[in-house]
């Protein structure tokens, strides 16, 4: 691996961890990035609709919460 | 907190919110990111994309991205640890701070998998984030603390950076500091005032300064961008 940084590994995964002194040039940056955008979407939390419905009122019909919230 | 920083916190997540919904490849931030480096990414996942979008056109880039463009997560929560504005967990968490996720729950900064901002912090150690790329959309999550690796503090003091440009829609203290400054040099928001609200009156107001300082064309918009901004400065030194 490039630069001084450290690559941790675990459960498939990898991601590069820049150096002390390391700031990752852009093309670096976009090598090392992996999408995981369809894991983010799942709700961690089992009354996270209660809470934004609370917070923002009743979602749009594409269940968003756009509500600006007081 | 400082007057300032709330200003910044306030500004940072009316960004975030903007576009609240938003879905799919590519888009407002993608977009932006691929100008300023490479069309691959376009399609890249865009989380990170997303902050930085905000943190830049808030006036915060140097206090949430200390000067440079992050799409990669780690690099990002590196940043701030480097800089001794990082705390792993939530302890002490507030609105406005970049939030790192591990879907594994490693705890460490090599295994973050995903970034958002805290919009309020809750009991028990959850926040309510604004978070790009979840299910390819911008949306608002709430988030258990054993799946947050940590947080970074953006550097408020270093408030600046960046561009903002605000318009019609907009609200908020930046909104209301810009109605100041147009009264200031002679403007006039004879009904509502510096009320925060850019509405029909400020765009009249920014038009009619526009002129005033000889913009034309284009550029006579009624949106108050880094060149409305930059000549507002110069009438208020006069």
């Amino acid at each position: 691996m490039d630069g001084d940084g450290v690559t941790h590994e675990g459960e498939g995964e990898e991601r590069y961890v820049p150096g002390p002194q390391e700031d990752l040039s852009q093309a670096e940056q976009l090598r090392h990035l992996t999408d995981t955008g369809a894991r983010s979407a799942e709700a961690t939390e089992a009354d996270e609709e209660d809470v934004l419905r609370d917070l923002y009122g009743e979602p749009d019909e594409d269940g968003i919460y756009r509500g600006d919230g007081g | 907190m400082p007057v300032r920083a709330e200003q910044a916190i306030a500004a940072f997540l009316s960004k975030m919110r903007e576009g609240l919904g938003e879905r799919g490849r590519p888009n407002v931030a993608s977009i932006w990111y691929a100008k300023r480096h490479d069309d691959s990414f376009l399609e890249a996942p865009w989380c990170d994309m997303r902050v930085t979008w905000a943190a830049h056109h808030s006036g915060n880039y140097d206090a949430v991205c200390f000067g440079t463009d992050y799409a990669y997560t780690v690099a990002h929560a590196s940043a701030f640890e480097r800089r001794g504005r990082w705390t792993s967990g939530t302890d002490g968490i507030r609105p406005g701070d970049v939030i790192f996720f591990d879907w594994n729950g490693r705890g460490s900064i090599g295994g973050i998998d995903h970034v958002g901002v805290v919009e309020k912090a809750l009991a028990g150690g959850r926040v309510q984030t604004i978070e790009g790329n979840t299910s390819d959309a911008l949306q608002r999550k709430v988030r258990s603390p054993s799946v947050i690796t940590g947080y970074g503090r953006p550097d408020w003091g270093r408030a600046g950076g960046g561009e903002i440009t605000l318009q019609k829609g907009d609200s908020g203290p930046l909104v209301s500091a810009l109605q100041q400054d147009l009264l200031k040099v002679g403007q006039k928001l004879p009904q509502w005032g510096a009320d925060g609200d850019f509405g029909d009156e400020t765009v009249a107001a920014v038009k009619a300064f526009q002129q005033s300082s000889g913009f034309t064309g284009r550029d006579l918009d009624g949106v108050a961008g880094p060149k409305t901004r930059a000549a507002l400065d110069k009438a208020l030194k006069r």
